[in-house]
């Protein structure tokens, strides 16, 4: 049981780079890089709020729960 | 430098220290005793049993020393909180219960080799009780390192 961040999805659904999110949600691009990965182990609501603002969509689109054994 | 900092290098000097008289003891130990024999007038026949103490108990305690010295240069690096700080406290502590045995097997005896097994079994206990703060600590610090 794992929960999955679809960064990168989202990221290729609005067409935008690493390097340009990480200058506008104001978190650096190896912090970015660890959720991109899904290597976080957990998620501030700041952080996620400023991910849905500059990705324009809901917490719900960037998160997904998996069935399967914990990384 | 940090105050801390300097706790720990002294520490380091004073560890690689007692590991150098721990070893030239491994050579000069007999000689010593039959000196403090003759000096404070004790049976000669002590020597034989304090002997067999020191050099079971020496070899584990310069193993136990090495690795710590390899603990305090982690600490020096300011690598505090990792895993191999916690394996390095678990083997410390293994080697200073090794020693405690020895103690109590081949020095019971004589009384301060008794007092000094239940001093390294102790440390032996508050190093099992560090490691396992340690192992919890690290747990708290890749989860805070891991949280965005």
């Amino acid at each position: 049981m794992r929960i999955v961040l679809n960064l990168d999805i989202m990221m290729a659904k609005k067409r935008i780079s690493l390097g340009e999110l990480s200058q506008r949600v104001g978190i650096t691009m190896a912090n970015l890089s660890i959720l991109k990965n899904n290597k976080a182990k957990a998620i501030r609501f700041s952080t996620l709020e400023a991910l849905c603002r500059e990705l324009d969509c809901q917490p719900g689109d960037l998160l997904s729960y998996e069935e399967g054994e914990d990384e | 430098m940090k105050n801390s900092n300097i706790i720990t290098a002294v520490l380091f000097g004073f560890t690689v220290l007692t590991m150098a008289v721990l070893f030239v003891g491994l050579f000069c130990f007999p000689q010593a005793m039959q000196f403090y024999c003759g000096y404070t007038e004790r049976p000669e026949a002590i020597i034989p049993g304090v002997l067999r103490a020191y050099y079971f108990v020496t070899p584990p305690t310069i193993v136990g020393l090495g690795f710590l010295c390899v603990l305090l240069r982690n600490l020096l690096k300011e690598e505090v909180f990792e895993q191999k700080n916690v394996t390095l406290l678990r083997i410390i502590g293994m080697l200073a219960f090794a020693a405690s045995v020895f103690c109590g097997v081949f020095g019971y005896r004589y009384l301060p080799i008794i007092i000094c097994g239940i001093a390294g079994l102790f440390i032996s206990l508050i190093l099992a009780v560090l490691s396992a703060l340690f192992s919890a600590a690290c747990r708290i610090k890749d989860e805070n390192d891991l949280t965005v």
